[in-house]
């Protein structure tokens, strides 16, 4: 058993290399037929005149995009004073962020906040970081250099058009800058009140290879305090140490990337008895893994593979999951007045749980393939009218073939405003968890109840209308309001099955007995009110509504309309104040969550930046200045960690 | 697994071909843009009272597209000095720019870095996009599957910028936000500000 699984895993690495031998002696090839750019030997009016026959693979303009997109910069990022990237979501508009404890967060768009995050698609550089499990994020893994991301995209709304499963409310892409953006070292070192970070250090060095490569090799790692005011006193530490590198190599026509790391983490978690018991234990939780990514571009190809291996211990349950991606992407304007995408993928996930009383899933072990394919077409119908169409289809080991398919108008006004919609469907199979997992929640002698494992439950359907308009009235303002309706289908519920009196089990079974249909509105504004001084406003309100289609659950349709807060509203302040000094400020309203017995709440966080050099700052931040303290999310048993202010100091040196 | 290895093995061979087919396909969009921009320093004069220190400087936002291309012209020699290529996030790097490249997006730190140049010598160039193009003194843009560039004449020509009659009979000029001439029929502005590479 033991060598047929090393020998499965040996054949599955081999097969990566093997890929990758092929990206890169295909890069290398690009290499070697590299010369000087022969357009810079043709006149000027000859130039103009060479048809471009195959287009090169380019960002799109925001301002061509028709979808609710956000880009945080590193800038905004720097100066947001967070250190997690839950922390970092809380700036993008329409994005719910609320802390669990210390090392959970709940993350979610437009609506139906859960810890799991499970319609939510993130990916880092490409990388699909949601686990098959449950369908939702690892937060608490996720820990890359914060100083080495590039970018955040942030596409609210229905994304599975391009992306696919689970990227029903929206896709979250963080990328992280190229190895030749970050050539020297860094140091980044922190200290705090407990609270927020007992310690933190990071440590990155980039460096030229010959005429077209760089790399760079990072090491983190941190200690956090790990709260919860129903402990009695401290619970432990999160903590995280981490290693990687990045290796990029740029010619005239071709990139190449390969991207690595290896972590290991732990964290405290406080467990609730099952009833009768109330006491309550503090266990240990273990976590490892690691990643090998390589991408390949060339004009308008695009080649991705990763392996992704992750392992998590807690004390209910153990999990060892080995994750093979590929997809090849093409993007080309064959015919005039057209911008064609296309891609393929292969994606084979292999998992083995170590399975206790409480916590089973059954098999324990299990393969699960997922082969995808995508088109997108982008048509100019008219010098200032753009009509995207798009389709995926995929074919996945619980639900069998899914499409996503998606069109979206876009006007341009003139110059200055800009008006789109977008009609889509988006789907969410179910999840590993969903289909197998039982759990055992009361254990007496005269009681039993648990959830029993429904493998017949369907993929949630939705059905995405929305409305976006921007304008930018003067060059420092800018605008945009975006209009939402999505129609839910086959949402899940809890069934209570009939109470066995033999066993004296009362079995709950999850089952698709829920419709919902949730509307919002979406508003930001940028303005530059002068040039050291930006402001930064964003206002979400959202509307659920849901309906029981059958069954006995007579919760989950409440629980659905008033779990998610109707209203968030943050302001950001970017202020430098000289050269060397900057200040920024960021202050959220966050309503009421009725659903969770939480109260609405505000927070303020500040962060006071000093650079008396070009290598060298010191960072002053606190979190929830007005001390105010507060819940935010409750964790799975339904209690509530205890948020008050919180500080840290940071210093950044370069050389 | 038998059947992954056959799926991975054919995109390896996938790439192989791929490569060599890419290899043969020089006329890239990127190439031509980055030509276009290496042209710039023959067909326009800088204001006098630019810099000594600015000396065909190329700069770039993070998102400017088509990246590689242009780092190849670092160190190419254009009138007798060499290009220099970097990119740049904060306003105290775009000052010291001769040229200045944006993509088409408005976000915030195109429009900052925008303004913080409105009143350098500094030539600001908008990728294909459509709101930042009009603010920009240059800007490339698609026709009839072919790149090509506008400019906006008469604020470069207030700004102490000169441009060759060459050039200008090449591009579109852009007057105004509203108003597009063809460079046929501006002949006579060629003649009172032209000058010649």
């Amino acid at each position: 058993m033991h060598n047929t699984n090393l020998n499965t895993y040996t054949t599955r690495v081999l097969a990566l290399l093997a890929c990758l031998f092929g990206v890169f002696f295909s890069g290398v090839n690009a290499l070697a037929t590299e010369n000087n750019n022969p357009y810079l030997k043709m006149s000027i009016e000859d130039l103009m005149q060479v048809p471009l026959s195959v287009a090169s693979k380019k960002p799109q303009a925001l301002s061509d995009t028709a979808a609710a997109v956000f880009v945080l910069t590193s800038d905004d990022i720097r100066r947001s004073g967070a250190t997690s990237l839950p922390e970092v979501l809380r700036l993008v508009p329409g994005i719910d962020v609320e802390r669990i404890n210390g090392h959970e967060w709940a993350v979610s768009s437009r609506g139906f906040t859960s810890s799991f995050s499970n319609s939510l698609l993130v990916m880092i550089d490409g990388r699909s970081v949601f686990t098959p499990l449950f369908a939702g994020v690892y937060w608490d893994v996720q820990n890359i250099m914060l100083e080495d991301v590039d970018r955040i995209e942030v596409v609210r709304g229905s994304g599975g058009a391009v992306w696919g499963a689970n990227a029903v409310n929206g896709v979250i892409n963080i990328m992280t800058k190229s190895a030749a953006d970050t050539q020297g070292g860094l140091i980044v070192t922190s200290v705090g009140d407990n609270k927020r970070e007992n310690g933190a250090m990071a440590i990155r060095y980039g460096f030229k290879i010959g005429e077209h490569g760089s790399a760079r090799f990072f090491a983190k790692g941190f200690s956090r305090q790990d709260d919860n005011p129903k402990a009695n006193g401290p619970i432990g530490n999160w903590k995280d140490k981490r290693l990687g590198f990045r290796t990029d190599w740029e010619t005239n026509t071709s990139t190449f990337m390969l991207d690595a790391s290896a972590y290991h983490g732990e964290e405290s978690t406080l467990m609730y008895a099952a009833a009768p018991y109330s006491a309550t234990h503090t266990y240990q939780s273990a976590m490892s893994g690691s990643h090998l990514l390589g991408l390949w571009q060339r004009d308008g190809l695009s080649v991705q593979a990763y392996f992704d291996r992750t392992m998590r211990t807690r004390r209910t349950f153990a999990e060892h999951r080995d994750t093979m991606d590929l997809d090849l992407k093409y993007h080309a304007a064959i015919f005039h007045g057209h911008d064609l995408q296309w891609g393929v993928g292969y994606r084979t996930t292999s998992d083995t749980i170590v399975n206790t009383l409480a916590l089973s899933l059954d098999p324990a072990s299990r393969t699960d393939p997922l082969y995808s394919a995508f088109i997108q077409d982008e048509l100019d119908l008219t010098n200032n009218l753009k009509l995207t169409l798009g389709l995926k289809v995929e074919n996945n080991n619980y639900t069998g073939f899914e499409s996503a398919p998606n069109i979206r108008l876009m006007w341009h006004i003139n110059a200055k405003q800009q008006l789109w919609a977008s009609v889509a469907r988006a789907y969410r199979p179910p999840s590993r968890a969903d289909t197998d997992l039982s759990q055992l929640f009361v254990n007496s002698p005269h009681f039993h109840l648990g959830l029993v494992a429904n493998p017949h439950l369907e993929t949630t359907d939705v059905s995405s209308y929305e409305l976006g308009y921007r304008f930018q009235p003067q060059t420092n303002i800018a605008l945009e309001i975006t209009a939402y309706r999505n129609d839910y289908k086959r949402l899940t519920t809890n069934e209570e099955l009939p109470f066995d009196t033999t066993t004296n089990f009362l079995a709950i079974k999850e089952a698709n007995y829920l419709d919902a249909m949730s509307k919002g509105m979406e508003l930001n504004v940028s303005w530059q009110i002068f040039e050291p001084w930006r402001l930064k406003t964003n206002y979400t309100w959202t509307r659920i509504s849901a309906r029981s289609t059958g069954g006995n659950d007579l919760t989950s349709a409440r629980n659905t309309e008033t779990g998610t807060p109707n209203h968030m509203w943050s302001i950001q302040s970017a202020l430098t104040l000289t050269n060397q000094l900057t200040f920024d400020t960021q202050f959220y309203a966050i309503a009421e969550s009725l659903a969770h017995k939480r109260q609405a709440y505000t927070r303020l966080d500040a962060r006071l930046g000093w650079k008396p050099t070009d290598a060298i700052e010191f960072i002053l931040a606190m979190q929830n200045v007005q001390n105010k303290r507060h819940h935010e999310y409750p964790d799975a048993s339904g209690n509530f960690s205890e948020f008050g202010r919180s500080y840290y100091g940071q210093m950044h040196w370069a050389f | 697994m038998k059947l992954m290895m056959k799926v991975l093995f054919f995109f390896a061979l996938t790439l192989a071909d791929a490569s060599l087919v890419s290899a043969a396909e020089n006329q890239t969009q990127e190439q031509i843009q980055a030509a276009m921009v290496y042209h710039l320093f023959n067909f326009i004069s800088w204001p006098e009272h630019a810099p000594k220190t600015h000396q065909n400087r190329i700069c770039m936002a993070p998102d400017f597209p088509g990246q590689t291309a242009l780092f190849a012209l670092e160190n190419i020699q254009v009138k007798n000095k060499p290009i220099h290529v970097k990119t740049c996030e904060d306003t105290t790097c775009a000052k010291q720019c001769d040229i200045l490249l944006l993509s088409g997006d408005v976000n915030p730190l195109n429009t900052t870095l925008l303004q913080s140049v409105s009143h350098a010598p500094v030539l600001t160039l908008a990728a294909n996009g459509w709101s930042l193009a009009q603010k920009t003194l240059v800007s490339f843009y698609h026709d009839d599957k072919r790149l090509r560039i506008s400019v906006r004449l008469s604020k470069m020509l207030a700004s102490g910028f000169k441009v060759s009659s060459r050039l200008l009979r090449l591009v579109r000029i852009i007057d105004n936000e509203d108003e597009t001439n063809e460079v046929d029929e501006m002949d006579e502005m060629n003649e009172i500000q032209g000058v010649q590479p």
